[in-house]
């Protein structure tokens, strides 16, 4: 198996196919992430492209010091709240990224879907963006706290009640509409 | 339904796929990137030239030398005849011919993969070449003219062994342990055989070298002429004349891409001296089987292209077809709810389509050997995980799932050593005990072995580790920020570096994995080691020790000495020591049992 270590190596080479390569690997992770957090797929897929294309312009000059995974989704999260930010001009805040959030994907992608995750998605959408950003990096991301906690620039404590309030919504919208 | 309780788990289990057009888009706008990024790379360090070439004046003449010599490389480059590739395409180019190519070759487009012969550049023509002669079509083969190679073709003819090449009318049969040149209507018995291809050229600088062989030809002619002559007066230092002679044939061999056929152990070898190439060939039951550099083509007819004497069939084998993606990952796939999936043999001729154009290494050799086996990884999409030449055994089922070798322990039946031949795929994110027990299923029902895996507390030899991680960086390598596993016993190499491998992981998995190839467990008495995220490089010494040491004494010397060294680069402390550990037994149940 070809480590990110070495295959970030052959990037700085200038081998394509090394870069192909880490695309393939995290395209599909990116994109569930990214999707999570903006909630629109269309959006979600320029996201990691901007993400792939900034990466390969920069791979020249980049030095991974952690874990490749780790780098890239800290670039997602950095651009989606970026794009939320440039929206937020149209909205009123953070919070209104609900906008950004609704009726999301194609019909097609929405039938491919079970009925549980399409529910999850438009749940989601109602909650908060700090509290959804808590909830995904941390179960999708597989991030720990003391990690969000530096990306939101907040105390552990802090994400931690958000991790939890956003968790206890969105159980509590799902079962409420499950009894509906 | 508790929809509710679940929302964790449904988060977990979201999964989005990419589209194929955003995948065309996305790789095509990184390549450019990329290409982009290297250019300014380039150009950055422009600044820094300048103020050193004005400030020196040697400096000022070289560079000035430089310019000069690079404006007359570039003018003969530029100054081409039409039909000739350019050198230095971009990436870009290259990625979007290869995809051009494989579209053709999906199709049957034999008109669109002969027209890259002459239109294409040089890795082009050499792939769409590859594709020709899989499809079995050598007439369009024969309008490729690179260099000085051409196609040799070994086939059968009235149970005899036959060399022939693609340009030329003389052939050769092998005759026992001789070889039968069949030249302008006549037959001459031989030993060893000198083959040279046609030489076409259409550069203006052909001819000038057209001349130069010209000469080394005449010289060469001259040398023999003097050295089997007796009766000449030969100068008294002989071993000069053989010397220059030896250099001619050299040279010569090169710019003639020769190829030198004998009879060896009752096999035809062809060696190619240029590219260093030895190949193999012999008719078995009216089958021709090469066999070259590991690579073993049997067919009715076998075509060995260009100088590197790469062979492939040329009986018309199966190409890629439209749709072949769809019938791979019906069988490479886990349905739900299952953990584990065994694609036994006989394999389907997608997987290797799979293998020469999806694994990107593997594209790099024009017929590659199939691979031993693949195990892949599957969380709703398919993840391509580890690749072997050799086949596959239960051991190397249980540590590719995810145990270390000291946690499975083998009993008298020695059942690791059992052979899976075939490929394997595992759910990711699934307990250990799951997969085992997903494993006990398949090997009972496609083997009907009744096989289990029984977890048990053992007393095992152990590494303790104590201490508090701090990074002390070794002095005088290239990469200080890393941790380098590496041994001064071996003799090879010894030494952090040159290195063989290495990752991104916490610290507490990269002792694991040394202590893995030991054998031994390991029990962490300090704690944070695993949220720490580390570099590593396996160095060559170490990984050539690791596999080559035999003794128990010789093993213990090692890692000692590696543990010294990673001591030194952690701040940590590593003691040897006798712990409980959970070791899963391996043991077979008979019928009666």
């Amino acid at each position: 198996m070809l480590e990110d270590r070495l295959l970030v190596r052959r990037c700085k080479q200038g081998r394509g196919d090394a870069m192909c390569r880490i695309y393939e690997k995290y395209k599909g992770y990116l994109l569930t992430l990214a999707r999570a957090l903006l909630g629109d797929r269309a959006a979600a897929e320029d996201v990691v492209h901007d993400v792939f294309v900034s990466f390969a312009g920069s791979v020249q000059t980049f030095t991974l010091t952690g874990s490749l995974r780790g780098y890239l989704s800290t670039c997602v999260r950095n651009l989606v709240r970026d794009r939320i930010r440039a929206r937020r001009h149209e909205a009123e805040n953070l919070d209104s990224a609900v906008s950004i959030a609704s009726a999301s994907g194609n019909p097609q992608q929405q039938a491919i879907e079970t009925e549980e995750i399409t529910r999850l998605r438009a749940a989601m959408s109602q909650l908060p963006y700090e509290q959804r950003e808590a909830v995904v990096l941390r179960l999708k991301g597989a991030m720990k706290f003391r990690e969000i906690a530096r990306l939101q620039n907040v105390s552990v404590g802090a994400v931690q009640a958000r991790y939890r309030y956003g968790l206890d919504k969105l159980r509590s919208m799902l079962n409420s509409e499950v009894t509906k | 339904m508790k929809t509710g309780g679940n929302a964790k788990k449904l988060i977990k289990e979201l999964h989005d796929t990419t589209s194929a057009d955003m995948d065309e888009w996305t790789v095509k706008d990184i390549l450019r990137a990329m290409q982009q990024s290297a250019k300014r790379e380039s150009d950055s360090a422009e600044p820094n030239f300048r103020k050193y070439i004005i400030e020196s004046r040697l400096a000022r003449l070289t560079a000035a030398a430089v310019v000069f010599i690079a404006f007359l490389v570039a003018a003969r480059m530029f100054i081409r005849p039409a039909g000739r590739s350019a050198v230095g395409q971009g990436q870009e180019s290259v990625y979007a011919e290869m995809v051009k190519i494989r579209q053709m070759a999906a199709s049957g487009d034999v008109a669109g993969l002969a027209s890259m012969l002459s239109e294409g550049r040089f890795e082009s023509k050499l792939v769409a070449a590859n594709f020709l002669a899989k499809m079995g079509d050598l007439p369009a083969l024969q309008s490729l003219s690179m260099h000085a190679v051409g196609n040799l073709i070994i086939e059968g003819k009235e149970g005899k062994l036959v060399l022939r090449s693609a340009k030329g009318a003389d052939w050769l049969e092998v005759n026992g342990c001789t070889l039968l040149v069949h030249k302008d209507e006549s037959v001459q018995a031989a030993t060893k055989i000198r083959m040279t291809h046609d030489i076409e050229g259409d550069s203006e600088d052909w001819q000038e070298r057209q001349k130069e062989f010209r000469r080394l030809r005449q010289e060469r002619a001259g040398l023999e002429s003097q050295l089997s002559e007796p009766s000449q007066n030969l100068p008294t230092d002989i071993e000069q004349l053989r010397k220059r002679l030896a250099e001619c044939n050299k040279i010569l061999d090169h710019i003639e891409g020769a190829v030198y056929v004998s009879i060896e152990n009752g096999r035809l070898k062809l060696h190619c001296p240029t590219y260093r190439r030895i190949a193999f060939a012999e008719l078995r039951d009216g089958i021709v089987r090469v066999e070259a550099h590991g690579n073993v083509v049997e067919a009715n007819s076998v075509t060995m292209l260009h100088g590197e004497l790469r062979p492939v069939r040329t009986d018309g084998p199966p190409v890629p077809t439209p749709g072949w993606r769809e019938r791979f990952n019906r069988l490479y796939s886990l349905d739900n709810g299952e953990v584990l999936r065994w694609v036994r043999y006989p394999f389907i001729p997608e997987r290797q389509i799979y293998a020469t154009q999806v694994l990107h290494y593997y594209q790099s050799t024009d017929n590659p050997p199939p691979p031993g086996y693949l195990f892949f990884r599957w969380d709703g999409n398919l993840y391509w995980w580890a690749l072997a030449m050799h086949e596959c055994s239960l051991g190397g089922v249980l540590t590719s799932i995810g145990l270390e070798s000291y946690e499975f322990s083998d009993g008298p039946q020695k059942l690791s050593r059992l052979k899976l031949g075939g490929d394997w795929i595992e759910r990711d994110n699934v307990p250990i005990e799951d997969k085992l027990l997903a494993f006990e299923r398949i090997l009972q029902n496609e083997l009907g072995r009744t096989i289990r895996f029984e977890k048990r507390k053992v007393n095992h030899d152990a590494i303790i580790v104590r201490g508090q991680y701090k990074h002390v960086p070794l002095e005088g390598v290239e990469h200080p920020d890393n941790i380098y596993v590496y041994t001064d016993l071996w003799k090879h190499f010894p030494g952090p570096e040159p290195i063989d491998g290495g990752g991104t992981c916490s610290v507490a998995k990269m002792i694991e994995q040394v202590a893995s190839r030991f054998n031994r467990a390991v029990v962490f008495e300090t704690e944070g080691l695993s949220d720490i995220t580390v570099g590593y490089f396996d160095s060559l010494s170490y990984s050539l020790a690791t596999a080559n040491v035999k003794t128990a004494e010789q093993k213990q010397q090692i890692l000692d000495s590696v543990l010294k060294n990673l001591s030194s680069q952690t701040s940590l402390q590593f003691e040897y020591g006798q712990r409980d550990t959970n070791v899963w037994f391996i043991t077979e149940q008979s019928d009666t049992e």
